[in-house]
């Protein structure tokens, strides 16, 4: 059985190596994968994952049992550190080093597929951050609009907003690559 | 279900028709059953949701894993003991010590020193007549002032 977040915290305050490797394990796949996807670079996200953990293992001691609920909690901080990344990156004009697109060549469909991917990263790099926020916690985490208004301190109402304008904004972007697709699919 | 409203309400929840609230739900669906058009929209909706599948990202490496586990906190028993400070350390702590508590006393005895060759010594006959003439003058005037 997994011991829960909150015993695991516990553990790890007091130096459980082994605690906090599982907390890592448990929880760092879905921190690395939002900061991938609000950061669009994985460097970024390396450095993100590890200044979010940093704060996990400050707060890992003072951690009041049911007062929140860690993973919202996580998110949030994941969230807000992406948030602060990019504001950095836009006040020294620092420009992302996208990652390298995998060139190998193989049939014609899993190229176009990689195509396709690539847009759809672009087009999601373009959103505005809150936007960005939202589809990423709501689409790609599979977490309901009331965990992701809590996660972004904001109503249910402004998450469906913020989603539907993400949806309309990404549909309008990448109508070429949903022409081909849907082609495809034909 | 009016077009428009299908096509917001597709923006707000995805192209899943069923997971959304019962009674948009069925309106959607009898909308669906009529509308060419509606159903054009819904395709666009779950090819745009295919599309968004596309973008997988890493998971983090062994790595990333191993320096989120150095940031962990330590148990104190799994600390590195602090070395014993071995013979010449404490020798050279000592001499610190000695050197500054020698410095402390050298500057106590210079200003010992320095304040008695400034300060003219005292005679008896200049104190006492020093005593009479600040007697003297210690009126009643002086001390309202002072009070």
């Amino acid at each position: 059985m997994i011991p829960d977040d909150e015993a695991l915290l516990r553990r790890c305050a007091d130096g459980d190596r082994q605690a906090s490797a599982m907390l890592i394990n448990q929880h760092s796949p879905r921190v690395f994968a939002i900061a991938q996807r609000m950061l669009g670079n994985r460097e970024d996200a390396e450095d993100t994952v590890q200044d979010v953990f940093i704060k996990v293992f400050r707060h890992a001691g003072k951690w009041e049992a049911g007062k929140a609920k860690f993973t919202t909690w996580l998110h949030r901080v994941t969230v807000n550190q992406c948030y602060d990344r990019l504001r950095k990156k836009r006040e020294t004009g620092m420009d992302d080093v996208p990652d390298m697109a995998d060139d190998t060549e193989g049939p014609a469909a899993q190229l176009q597929s990689k195509q396709i991917e690539t847009r759809v990263k672009e087009a999601i790099d373009e959103l505005p951050e809150r936007q960005r926020a939202a589809l990423i916690l709501s689409h790609y985490e599979g977490l309901s609009n009331p965990e992701t208004a809590e996660i972004l301190d904001i109503s249910v109402e402004a998450v469906e907003s913020l989603l539907s304008r993400a949806r309309r904004s990404l549909k309008k972007a990448l109508t070429g690559e949903r022409a081909t697709l849907m082609g495809r699919m034909e | 279900m009016k077009l428009e409203h299908f096509e917001m309400l597709l923006d707000l929840h995805g192209p899943d028709v069923s997971g959304w609230p019962e009674a948009d739900s069925i309106a959607a669906r009898s909308l669906l059953s009529t509308s060419a058009e509606a159903r054009t929209l819904l395709e666009q909706a779950e090819t745009l949701e295919t599309m968004l599948g596309s973008y997988t990202v890493a998971e983090p490496s062994a790595k990333l894993e191993a320096a989120l586990l150095d940031l962990a906190p330590v148990a104190p028993a799994a600390r590195p003991a602090k070395a014993k400070p071995g013979f010449f350390a404490r020798l050279f702590d000592m001499k610190v010590m000695t050197s500054a508590g020698m410095a402390l006393a050298s500057m106590a005895f210079g200003l010992y020193i320095g304040l008695s060759a400034t300060t003219p010594p005292v005679l008896d006959e200049d104190a006492d007549a020093f005593l009479l003439t600040a007697s003297a003058s210690f009126s009643s005037e002086f001390w309202q002032e002072v009070e």
